[in-house]
C-alpha cells in the first residue's frame, strides 16, 4: 500500500483524512470512558438520591440497583451505555424524569445562540480591530486596541457580569436582569461571554499580522515594485490570518467552558446550566450525557478547524 | 598499533529511510565499502543527498544501519553494546557542523568539556587542570572556560567542540562539515588547529565536506559520493588531475577557480 | 606564517543577550514598580493565608488589638464592613487572595511538573510513548477546564481543592504540547547529539540539557497558568462549585456582595476592584516576562519612534552631483542602524559605479556590510535603518528625491535584487506561477491570468522545464535549486537593467550553483543587464564579475578589476583572504595561511584603519588616521585603502 501511496499524492491525503477521522472516533471514545468511569467514581450511587437510606430497606436498594443496571459489571454498563448512545439514548434524569436527548433539545437551542452569537462577535470585532492596530503599529488607535483588548483579557467574565448587571439593568434599567425571553436578554450574557476571549483574539490577530508584515517575502515584493497595498491584502493578510483558524477551535473550547459559568449567573436555559445544576443535583445521567456531548463539540471543533487548516495551507496537505 | 593500520572497515552498508505519508523512501545510504587507516585522513565528498552526514552519523552510532559491517579494531560497530559500546565511544568521536548549536547554550564551556572528559577511560586526577591544558591545545585561554557559549564567536566554539572531541582522547574523529559554516579567513585557522592537533596525537580523521578543495587539501585519500553511493575513491590529487566518473567530473568543475597561488 | 594573533579575541565586548538564568534576566527585565506590585499581591497573599490558616495565631489577634486600639467602628467589624459572620471585609479580601494565590501556586506547580514531563516523554522517548501522549494530550483538551472542574465537583464534592485538581489536571496538556514539540527542535540540535555520542543516557540528556532549555517556555506558561487559575478558582466559587463557606474566597465575596449588594456595596466593589487589579498586575507581568523569554528570539520590529528618527535623518542630507553615464552611481553611502542607544553606522564611505552590461562583485565576510550596501542601492533598507550620509543615483536620478509610487515603478523594473534564501522571498500560500505574474501584473495593465504565456516562457528560460507543471507548484514542493531559479523568474519577467544578487548561491551545492551563475550570465548578455553580485566567496566573484569591491566592516576598502585584485592583491586583508583558501596552498595537508582574530561587528570598529588590529603590515598611521580611498592605479581607475599596500600589487614597470 505504500508503494500506491507513493504514486498517488491524491490518495496520501485522503488516507490522511481518514485516519484523522478514525483518530477523533477513538478520542471521542476515550471521552466517553471517562466521563463514565469518573462520574461512577463519586462517593455513593444514585440510589441514596432516589431512596432515602435510613429508612428503605437493604432490599429495597439493591432492587433499585438492579433495576437501574448498576449492580452489572462496570464494562458492560459502559457496552449498554455505548449502545444507547448509538441508538440515541442518552439516559434519563433521575429527578425531572426527562430523556437527556429532550434536555439537549430544549437547552440546546439557548446555549447554541448564546455560544453563536459569542463566537461572531469575537471574530468579526477582533480580526478587524487586531489587523487594524497592527497596520497603525505605534499609533493612538493600536494603543487603545492594546489597552482595551488587555483589560478584556484581565477582567474575569463573572465579574463583568457584576459589572454590568449593576450598571446596565439594576440602574439603568436598559436590559433585563436575568432569565430568558427576549433578544435583550441575550445581550448581556453574550457580551460577558464574549470580551475575555475577544481579548486575547485581538491581540493574536495583531501579533500573526506583525509577525508577517516582517517577512522576507514582503521586502522581496516590494523589491519588484508590487505596492504596499497588494502585500498586505494579498500576502500577509493571507499568512496572518492562518492562525485564526486554529484559534477558532481553541475559542470554541473557551466558549464551552466559560458558557456553564455565565449561563448560571443570568439564569439563562442553556446546556451549560443544566449540566451545572446536574452535577449539584447529583443528577449522575444528565451530568454525564452533557458532559459527553460539550466534549464532543469540542472534538468535532478541533477536527473542522484542523480541515479548514488543510484546504488554506499548501505545506500542510503534504506533511 | 603502528601507523598505518587498518582501523575502521566498512563493508557494504546500506541505509534505507522509511517514505512517511506519501512521501517515498529515501536510499541514503547504498553499498558503501570503505576503510580507515591509523594516522591518516579519508576525506569524504558529496552535496546534498549524498548520504555523507548519514555516514557519519552510522559511524558514532547515533543512527544504524540495515545491512553491512562496519568494523573497528575488530569490534562490529552496528551492534556494538555495554562494554564495546563505550570501548566505541571512546576511540570515534565526532565534530559537527553548526558552531551555533554545538553547544548547550545554558552550559558553560566547563560543563560542556567536563561531560565529556568524564567519558575517557583514564579521567586525570587533576581533572579541572586538564580542562585548561585542553582549552590551550585548541588555541584558547582558560580564562574562556566559565564563559558560555554565546560569548564565544563561531571559530572559537568550534574550537571548542574540538576540544570536547577530543577530550576522551580517541583514535579517531569524524568532522562532519566542521568548517563550513565559518567564514573564509577563520576556516583556514581551524583547518591548521585540525592539522597540528593530527600529527601531535596520530589521529585519524574522518573529513566531510561539499567543499572539494578543502577535502582536496585536509585529505590522504579521497571518496566522491553521490545518491548514497561512492563513485569514486582514490588519492585526493589523483582524482583531481584525472578524475574517472563523470559526476566526479562536473563537480570538480563546479569548483570556482580564478588561478591565484601562494609562493 | 600565520600572524600572531590571539585567537581569544573576544567576539565582540557588545555581544547580545546572555542565554544565563532566565529568573536574573526577568528581575533584570521587568521594570522594578511592575515587580513590586506582584510582590505586594504574594505578600498580602501570604498574610492572607497566614489568616486563613491559623486563625489563633498571634498576627491576627495582633491584628485585632490594633483595630481595636484604633477607634470603636473598627471593634464593628473593620473598615470596610463585615460579612455575616462577622469578619471585616478587608480580612476576607486578604484571605481570599491568599486563597487565590495558592491555589495558583498548587495548579502552576502540578500543571508545570505534569506538563514538562509529559512533553518530553512524547518527545524523546520514542514513538510509541509519544503516540501515548499525544492521545492523552487530545483527550485532556477535549474537556474545556470549567467542565472538568464541574464535573470533578460532581464527583469529590465543590471546595478549593477541587478546583486545584481539575485545572492542575486539564492545563498541563497545553504545556505538553509546546513542550513536545520544542523537544522536537530540540532533540536535532548538534549539542544533544554531542552527548549522545558520548554515550550519555536518555534520561541524562533529557534533564542535564532539555529541561534547562525548556525553562524558559515552563515560566511562561506558568505565568498564563497563575492568571488563569486566579479567575477559574473565582468563577466557580462565584457559582458555587469552588470554595463553600466559610472559606472567603475572592469569588464567594463577589457572589455575596452581588446577591446583597442593596444592602452594602462596599464587598462587590472592593471584592471586584482586588479581583480585577490582581489579573491586570499578573498579566503585565506576565506579558514582560514573555517578552523577555521570547524562545522565537523575534528581533522586535522598531517602534515609532525609531523609525520616524530613520526617516527625518534621510530627509536631512545634503543634495549632489551626478554622474551622467553609470546605470548606478553610489556617492559617499552610508548606512546607521538605529537603536534604542542613538545611530550606529553599519556602512560606511560606500561609493561604486555600475556601467552598463557591466558586472560588479562586491566581496566580503559577515560583518563587511555588504548586504546592507546592496539594500541602500535599492532605496529599501529594513525598518529601523536609514541612509545616513551620500546618495544613491539610478540613470542620474538621485533615488532620496523620487515621490515614494515613482520609486515603487522603477523598483523592479529598473533594479531588481534576488536574496540568499530563496525559499523565504516567496509566500508559502501562492504557486510559483501566481507569483511570478504578480511581477508583471504590479507594472502592466491586465488581469494576472492574461500575462501566463510571458511566465511559461520566462520559467522555461530559467532553466525550469516543463514550466505548466512548475507553474502550479507551490514553493514547499521545489528544492533550493529551483527555488532559486523562481525567485529570477520572478524578478527577471520584468527585464530590470540592473539586478543586485545578494549570495544567491550560497547554501546551493556546487553543481547547482554553477548551473544558476551560467544561468545568470547567459540571461545577462541576452537583456544587456548589469548585475552586482554579492558573495564571501572570492573565486566565484572571480569568475563572474569584470570589477571587484572588497568589503571589510562595513567599508570597500579595494575595487578594482579582477585581474587586478585576485592576481594582484593591493590590500592586505584581500591577499589574506585569497592566502586562506586551501587551494593557495600547494602541499596538502600542510598548514594553510589564515588571517588571524575576528571581524569588528559594527559600533566596535577601530578609530582608524578598520583592519589594523589584524594586518601584517600596519604602520604607526594606521592606527591613528582613517585611510582615505584613494587612486591606486591612474590607467586602470583602480582604487585602495591603504598607506602600506602589498609591494608586487602594482603593474610591473609601473
Amino acid at each position: 500500500m505504500l508503494e500506491a501511496m507513493e504514486r498517488c499524492p491524491v490518495c496520501a491525503r485522503l488516507y490522511a483524512i481518514v485516519v484523522r477521522l478514525a483518530y477523533s472516533a477513538l478520542v471521542l471514545l476515550l471521552v466517553a470512558i471517562v466521563a463514565f468511569v469518573g462520574l461512577r467514581l463519586a462517593p455513593g450511587d444514585v440510589t441514596t438520591q432516589l431512596l432515602d437510606p435510613s429508612r428503605a430497606t437493604p432490599q429495597e436498594l439493591a432492587f433499585l440497583r438492579h433495576q437501574l443496571g448498576l449492580d452489572q459489571p462496570i464494562h458492560i454498563q459502559f457496552l449498554q451505555y455505548l449502545a444507547g448512545l448509538l441508538q440515541g439514548d442518552l439516559g434519563l434524569s433521575l429527578i425531572t424524569r426527562e430523556t437527556v436527548v429532550s434536555i439537549v433539545a430544549n437547552a440546546g437551542i439557548y446555549s447554541i445562540s448564546l455560544a453563536v452569537t459569542a463566537f461572531v462577535l469575537i471574530f468579526a470585532l477582533a480580526i478587524p480591530l487586531g489587523l487594524t492596530a497592527a497596520i497603525w503599529r505605534g499609533s493612538a488607535i493600536d494603543a487603545a486596541v492594546r489597552g482595551i483588548s488587555g483589560v478584556m483579557m484581565a477582567t474575569p467574565n463573572f465579574v463583568l457580569a457584576v459589572v454590568l448587571i449593576n450598571l446596565l439593568a439594576v440602574q439603568a434599567g436598559w436590559l433585563p436582569v436575568a432569565g430568558s425571553g427576549s433578544w435583550k436578554h441575550l445581550v448581556l450574557p453574550a457580551l460577558v461571554l464574549a470580551a475575555e476571549p475577544l481579548g486575547f483574539a485581538t491581540r493574536l490577530v495583531r501579533t500573526s499580522y506583525l509577525e508577517q508584515a516582517g517577512a522576507q517575502y514582503a521586502d522581496a515584493m516590494r523589491m519588484r515594485g508590487l505596492s504596499e497595498s497588494v502585500i498586505r491584502w494579498r500576502h500577509i493578510m493571507r499568512n496572518a490570518l492562518l492562525p485564526v483558524i486554529s484559534l477558532g477551535a481553541v475559542q470554541v473550547r473557551t466558549l464551552v467552558g466559560y458558557t456553564l459559568i455565565v449561563e448560571t449567573i443570568f439564569r439563562w436555559p442553556g446546556l451549560g446550566k443544566r449540566l451545572v445544576d446536574s452535577v449539584l443535583t447529583r443528577d449522575y445521567q444528565v451530568a454525564q450525557g452533557l458532559t459527553i456531548l460539550l466534549a464532543a463539540v469540542v472534538v468535532v471543533a478541533t477536527l473542522v478547524s484542523s480541515f479548514l487548516y488543510r484546504a488554506a495551507d499548501p505545506r500542510v496537505r503534504d506533511e | 598499533m603502528s601507523r598505518g593500520d587498518v582501523l575502521l572497515s566498512v563493508e557494504h552498508l546500506s541505509k534505507t529511510y522509511r517514505g512517511q505519508g506519501g512521501r517515498p523512501a529515501h536510499k541514503a545510504l547504498d553499498d558503501v565499502s570503505l576503510e580507515l587507516r591509523a594516522s591518516e585522513t579519508l576525506g569524504i565528498v558529496g552535496e546534498s543527498g549524498s548520504g555523507k552526514s548519514t555516514l557519519a552519523r552510522v559511524l558514532v552510532r547515533l543512527t544504524g544501519a540495515d545491512s553491512g559491517r562496519a568494523d573497528y579494531c575488530g569490534v562490529d560497530l552496528l551492534r556494538a553494546r555495554g562494554a564495546d559500546a563505550l570501548f566505541l565511544t571512546r576511540q570515534i568521536q565526532i565534530v559537527f557542523q553548526d558552531p551555533n548549536s554545538s553547544m548547550n547554550p545554558r552550559r558553560t564551556i566547563r560543563q560542556a568539556l567536563l561531560e565529556a572528559a568524564r567519558v575517557a577511560e583514564h579521567p586525570p586526577a587533576d581533572i579541572q587542570g586538564s580542562l585548561a591544558r585542553m582549552m590551550e591545545a585548541v588555541g584558547l585561554s582558560r580564562e574562556k572556560l566559565d564563559a558560555y557559549p554565546h560569548q564565544l564567536s563561531g571559530g572559537q566554539r568550534q574550537r571548542v567542540a574540538i576540544a570536547r572531541a577530543l577530550a576522551v582522547s580517541p583514535r579517531v574523529v569524524v568532522a562532519d562539515e566542521c568548517v563550513s559554516a565559518l567564514d573564509v579567513s577563520v576556516q583556514s585557522s581551524i583547518l591548521n588547529l585540525m592539522l597540528e592537533r593530527q600529527r601531535e596525537l596520530g589521529l585519524a580523521y574522518v573529513f566531510i565536506s561539499h567543499d572539494l578543495s578543502v577535502v582536496h587539501h585536509m585529505s590522504d585519500r579521497m571518496i566522491v559520493m553521490r545518491s548514497g553511493r561512492i563513485v569514486e575513491a582514490g588519492n585526493p590529487s589523483e582524482i583531481m588531475r584525472n578524475p574517472q566518473d563523470p559526476y566526479t567530473r562536473e563537480l570538480i568543475a563546479s569548483v570556482p577557480g580564478s588561478g591565484f597561488r601562494a609562493a | 606564517m600565520t600572524a600572531t594573533i590571539d585567537f581569544d579575541a573576544p567576539a565582540s565586548p557588545s555581544a547580545s543577550v546572555a542565554a544565563d538564568g532566565s529568573l536574573r534576566r526577568i528581575v533584570r527585565g521587568v521594570p522594578w514598580p511592575l515587580l513590586a506590585a506582584v510582590a505586594l499581591f504574594f505578600v498580602a497573599g501570604a498574610i492572607g493565608l497566614v489568616f486563613l490558616v491559623a486563625p489563633d495565631l498571634k498576627p491576627l489577634v495582633f491584628k485585632q488589638s490594633l483595630m481595636r486600639a484604633f477607634s470603636a467602628p473598627l471593634s464593628r467589624g473593620g473598615f470596610l464592613g463585615a460579612d455575616q459572620l462577622g469578619r471585616p471585609l478587608e480580612w476576607r479580601l486578604l484571605a481570599g487572595l491568599g486563597i487565590s494565590l495558592g491555589a495558583a501556586a498548587a495548579v502552576t506547580l502540578i500543571a508545570s511538573v505534569l506538563g514538562l514531563a509529559m512533553g518530553l516523554l512524547g518527545g524523546f522517548f520514542g514513538l510509541t510513548a509519544d503516540r501515548l501522549v499525544t492521545v492523552v494530550i487530545d483527550l485532556t483538551w477535549a474537556y474545556p477546564t470549567i467542565l472538568l472542574a464541574v464535573v470533578i465537583a460532581g464527583i469529590l464534592g465543590p471546595g478549593v481543592w477541587t478546583v486545584i485538581w481539575a485545572l492542575g489536571l486539564t492545563l498541563w496538556a497545553a504545556l505538553a504540547r509546546i513542550v513536545r514539540a520544542q523537544v522536537l527542535v530540540l532533540r536535532e540540535q548538534d549539542f544533544v547529539l554531542a552527548a549522545q555520542a558520548l554515550g550519555y543516557s536518555r534520561f541524562y540528556i533529557a534533564t542535564r540539557h532539555l529541561i534547562p532549555n525548556l525553562m524558559p517556555i515552563v515560566i511562561l506558561m506558568a505565568t498564563l497558568f497563575v492568571a488563569l487559575t486566579i479567575i477559574a478558582e473565582a468563577g466557580l466559587s462565584f457559582i458555587g462549585l469552588g470554595a463553600q463557606s466559610p472559606t472567603p474566597s475572592l469569588g464567594k465575596t463577589l457572589a455575596e456582595g452581588f446577591s446583597f449588594a442593596s444592602s452594602s456595596i462596599w464587598p462587590l466593589v472592593f471584592g471586584a476592584l482586588t479581583m480585577i487589579s490582581l489579573v491586570i498586575v499578573l498579566n503585565a507581568f506576565g506579558d514582560r516576562v514573555r517578552d523577555i523569554l521570547d524562545p522565537k528570539g523575534r528581533v522586535p520590529l522598531p517602534g515609532r519612534r525609531l523609525r520616524d528618527a530613520a526617516r527625518r535623518a534621510e530627509a536631512a542630507l545634503p543634495a549632489r552631483a551626478v554622474d551622467r553615464d553609470a546605470v548606478i552611481a553610489v556617492d559617499d553611502v552610508s548606512v546607521a542602524i538605529h537603536g534604542r542607544r542613538g545611530a550606529t553606522t553599519a556602512v560606511s564611505d560606500l561609493s561604486l559605479t555600475l556601467r552598463p552590461g557591466q558586472t560588479l562583485g562586491i566581496v566580503g565576510e559577515s560583518g563587511s556590510g555588504k548586504s546592507l550596501s546592496a539594500r541602500a542601492i535599492t532605496g529599501l533598507l529594513p525598518e529601523g535603518l536609514s541612509l545616513s550620509g551620500g546618495r544613491v543615483f539610478w540613470d542620474g536620478v538621485d533615488i532620496a528625491g523620487l515621490p515614494a509610487e515613482k520609486l515603487r515603478d522603477r523598483r523592479g523594473r529598473f533594479v531588481a535584487m534576488v536574496f540568499q534564501d530563496a525559499r523565504a522571498s516567496l509566500d508559502p500560500l501562492y504557486t510559483i506561477g501566481e507569483q511570478v505574474s504578480e511581477s508583471l501584473a504590479a507594472h502592466f495593465p491586465g488581469p494576472r491570468r492574461s500575462f501566463r504565456p510571458k511566465v511559461l516562457e520566462m520559467l522555461a528560460r530559467v532553466g525550469l522545464s516543463d514550466p505548466e507543471i512548475f507553474y502550479d507548484r507551490y514553493p514547499h514542493q521545489l528544492s533550493g535549486g529551483q527555488l532559486q531559479r523562481a525567485a529570477l523568474a520572478g524578478v527577471l519577467v520584468l527585464e530590470p537593467r540592473v539586478l543586485i544578487a545578494d549570495e544567491p548561491t550560497t547554501g546551493l551545492d556546487a553543481t547547482t550553483q554553477k548551473k544558476i551563475v551560467a544561468l545568470v550570465k547567459a540571461l545577462q548578455r541576452e537583456m544587456n543587464m548589469s548585475v552586482i553580485w554579492i558573495s564571501h566567496d572570492l573565486d566565484l566573484v572571480g569568475e563572474i564579475a569584470d570589477e571587484i569591491v572588497v568589503a571589510y566592516a562595513g567599508q570597500p576598502v579595494e575595487i578594482g578589476t579582477v585581474e587586478e585584485v585576485l592576481k594582484r592583491p593591493a590590500h592586505p586583508y584581500t591577499l589574506g583572504l585569497l592566502e586562506s583558501r586551501p587551494q593557495a596552498t600547494m602541499a596538502p595537508k600542510s598548514p594553510l595561511r589564515s588571517v588571524g582574530g575576528t571581524v569588528p561587528d559594527p559600533g566596535d570598529w577601530p578609530p582608524a584603519c578598520r583592519f589594523a588590529p589584524r594586518c601584517r603590515r600596519a604602520l604607526a598611521i594606521c592606527g591613528t588616521t582613517p585611510p582615505p580611498m584613494e587612486l591606486f592605479d591612474e590607467g586602470s581607475g583602480r582604487r585602495l585603502r591603504c598607506y602600506n599596500p602589498e609591494p608586487g600589487a602594482a603593474e610591473a614597470g609601473a
